[in-house]
């Protein structure tokens, strides 16, 4: 009862003018952001992380929420029409996506894209409403040597998932980590790998780093292998209208979308992109016409585009919850907080309630109009995909620019970005992914903190700072996690060489 | 050879950050001191990274050829003009420097020709400038071209 009262609260909250106007904006620029090829919603997050500066941290969710969520509907837009996935969350919708317009049901799958998108994301609020109270509550029971056992399986479960290869996942996350290390040690004052400049001992921000890995880089990838303009024919309002077997078909898979997505997006790791792969398979396992799947089945689309948008809302769960951001977006949503000088964590809901609830009641309202403004206006925003690279690629970087500099008037930092967006440019054509990189370096300062004070609590043994209950819990449910596809693998080795060996 | 050379890089960063980390005072489990978390970033980035470089001279890493023709030579130049940006902006403030970086960078892409693109850079960043410094109050470097457009806005 007591949550229902503070949803009523939040929505108090997120209907006030300015949080409408985040809304909607961020809304706008995720959809563009989803809809360009290049510029996906980590980029435009990175650019216009600073720019948060100038609203509340309330007003900043609400605004990092939009742009989440628009830049998973837009995605879908591209896949379906065009069959260019605008994110990696959208690769999948491609597959039965475009072959529906190529059936002339290219309308009617957007329908059921964006419906069950607001299905997912409102079962997904639901859960994340549900899921942070509770694990708000369990976390109030953490001490620091659980915060070290949380830190510590979040990057390996980052490790396991992530796309790149294991070894190269490893580089990323040590280096992370040791671009946190650069500045003062908050605990002794000692200055550490400051190179005697004063400004490197106030340490690396996070900004910077972002916004070069992600902004930059991604400028340079697109500059290199130069992406062409793409146009799509106009889909008509009629062609919109899904026929009533459309939607028998569709509304089952929303449903189990939904709760593929959420569950995956408490995982670290890419989860929209992954739950949109587990729900694909899912439906397709689940079809009474498997045979249609790669031919334009309905239940292609909906079953992922739900997962995804789900998977957004679930994402949120840690960082809300635990302070602990598993994904790159999270990563920047964190950024904003720290920002306004808030640390999230498992006494956010008491502490912070106007922020905890309004930024839920926020999400609700930004699957809303996103729903509204994505259908009618489907035509204009597919049109966004004329504009010449040539002219966004300058605009990019000159916001990125005006973001990085206007935070400490500083051009070290300036060149912090430069320096990152090239190195990270020449890392992506080697296949190190710089995810793990920048959740490493958010996830650094509460691991070393936490540790140090495990140690120090525990007079320096070891193995009562591991093998705590809840501590050791973590660490085999990772252990499970990390080894289980290995096992199953033999497994199922063995099963098919007794075959062989019985034929 | 670019992986050999990716490899080479990291294991001399690994190098430099362990020589730089061992400085620190580790202190012990007990009390442990600034150096401990280096110690162990720096430990897992020599094993990592060693690895990485065994990898990439032992065995040829195969590197797959772009779907789309690539363009070295306008990153490259892009990248010089992102670098040489924080020089600029110090010394010639925020129009001047934005405006440079933005109008070699239109030229580079080969966007609509030397005049069009003069214009259009000097629009952007105007445009931005009012947007941001004058609209906004973000505060961005401000020069003698900075401050007339502030007195027009009074």
């Amino acid at each position: 009862m007591e949550m229902w009262q503070s949803i009523v609260h939040g929505f108090s909250i997120a209907l006030q003018p300015m949080n409408i106007m985040y809304a909607f904006t961020g809304c706008v620029i995720g959809t563009v952001t989803g809809i360009l090829p290049g510029i996906g919603p980590l980029g435009a997050m990175a650019i216009l992380l600073s720019f948060t500066l100038y609203m509340d941290a309330a007003g900043a969710m609400v605004f990092f929420a939009g742009i989440y969520f628009g830049a998973m509907y837009g995605g879908s837009t591209t896949s379906i029409l065009l069959n260019i996935p605008g994110e990696n969350a959208s690769i999948i919708t491609c597959i039965d996506g475009y072959k529906m317009t190529q059936n002339g049901r290219g309308g009617a799958a957007l329908t059921v894209s964006a419906v069950g998108s607001f299905v997912a994301g409102t079962i997904g609020i639901l859960g994340l409403m549900m899921a942070t109270s509770f694990l708000g509550s369990a976390a109030l029971k953490f001490g620091p040597p659980e915060f070290v056992a949380i830190g510590v399986c979040g990057l390996v479960l980052i490790i396991k998932l992530n796309e790149g290869p294991f070894l190269k996942s490893v580089i990323m996350i040590f280096l992370g980590m040791a671009i946190y290390s650069v500045g003062i040690d908050y605990l002794t004052g000692t200055l550490r790998f400051t190179l005697g400049n004063e400004r490197l001992s106030q340490g690396i921000d996070f900004l910077p780093v972002a916004l070069g890995l992600f902004g930059i880089a991604e400028m340079l990838e697109t500059a290199y292998v130069s992406k062409q303009t793409a146009s799509a024919r106009k889909v008509k309002f009629r062609e919109m209208l899904p026929t009533r077997n459309e939607w028998r078909r569709s509304v089952p898979p929303m449903f189990r979308g939904s709760a593929i997505g959420f569950l995956i997006g408490l995982i670290p790791g890419p989860a929209p992109m992954i739950s949109t792969f587990v729900s694909y398979i899912t439906e397709k396992k689940l079809s009474k016409h498997p045979e249609e799947f790669g031919h334009g089945a309905i239940e292609g689309v909906a079953g992922p585009e739900s997962a995804n948008n789900a998977a957004v809302s679930g994402a949120y769960v840690p960082l809300l919850a635990l302070g602990i951001p598993f994904t790159p977006a999270m990563a920047m949503v964190l950024g904003a907080l720290l920002l306004h000088n808030i640390t999230p964590g498992p006494n956010l809901i008491q502490e912070k309630p106007d922020l905890f609830w309004g930024v839920i009641a926020s999400m609700y309202i930004a699957n809303v109009m996103l729903i509204v403004l994505n259908l009618p206006m489907v035509n204009l925003f597919v049109n966004i995909l004329r504009t010449p690279m040539q002219i966004l690629l300058p605009i990019i970087v000159m916001l990125s620019f005006i973001g990085v500099y206007s935070v400490n008037s500083s051009p070290i930092d300036l060149l912090i970005m430069a320096l990152c967006g090239i190195i990270g440019f020449i890392f992506k054509r080697v296949g190190l992914q710089p995810a793990p990189l920048i959740i490493a370096m958010v996830i650094g300062p509460m691991l070393e903190n936490s540790l140090r004070q495990s140690l120090l609590i525990s007079g320096g043994n070891l193995g009562s700072v591991i093998l705590r209950p809840i501590s050791l819990v973590i660490y085999l449910v990772t252990s499970v996690i990390f080894v289980a596809p290995w096992i199953l693998k033999r497994v199922s080795n063995l099963f098919d060489t007794n075959k062989d060996i019985i034929r | 050879m670019k992986h050999k050379l990716i490899a080479v890089s990291l294991f001399c960063f690994t190098i430099l950050y362990l020589i730089g980390g061992w400085e620190l005072k580790l202190g012990t489990l007990r009390k442990p001191g600034p150096g401990l978390f280096p110690r162990l970033v720096g430990i897992g980035l020599l094993v990592s990274t060693g690895l990485y470089l065994w990898q990439a001279f032992r065995k040829e890493v195969e590197s797959k050829p772009s779907p789309e023709p690539a363009k070295p030579g306008i990153v490259v130049s892009l990248a010089g003009a992102i670098l040489v940006y924080p020089l600029l902006l110090y010394y010639l403030n925020f129009i001047p420097a934005t405006f440079a970086v933005v109008y070699f960078m239109l030229i580079v892409l080969k966007f609509k020709g030397p005049v069009w693109d003069f214009f259009i850079a000097l629009g952007l960043v105007i445009f931005s400038f009012v947007v941001f410094a004058m609209g906004l109050g973000v505060s961005l470097s401000v020069g003698k071209i900075e401050e007339i457009l502030f007195q027009l806005k009074g």
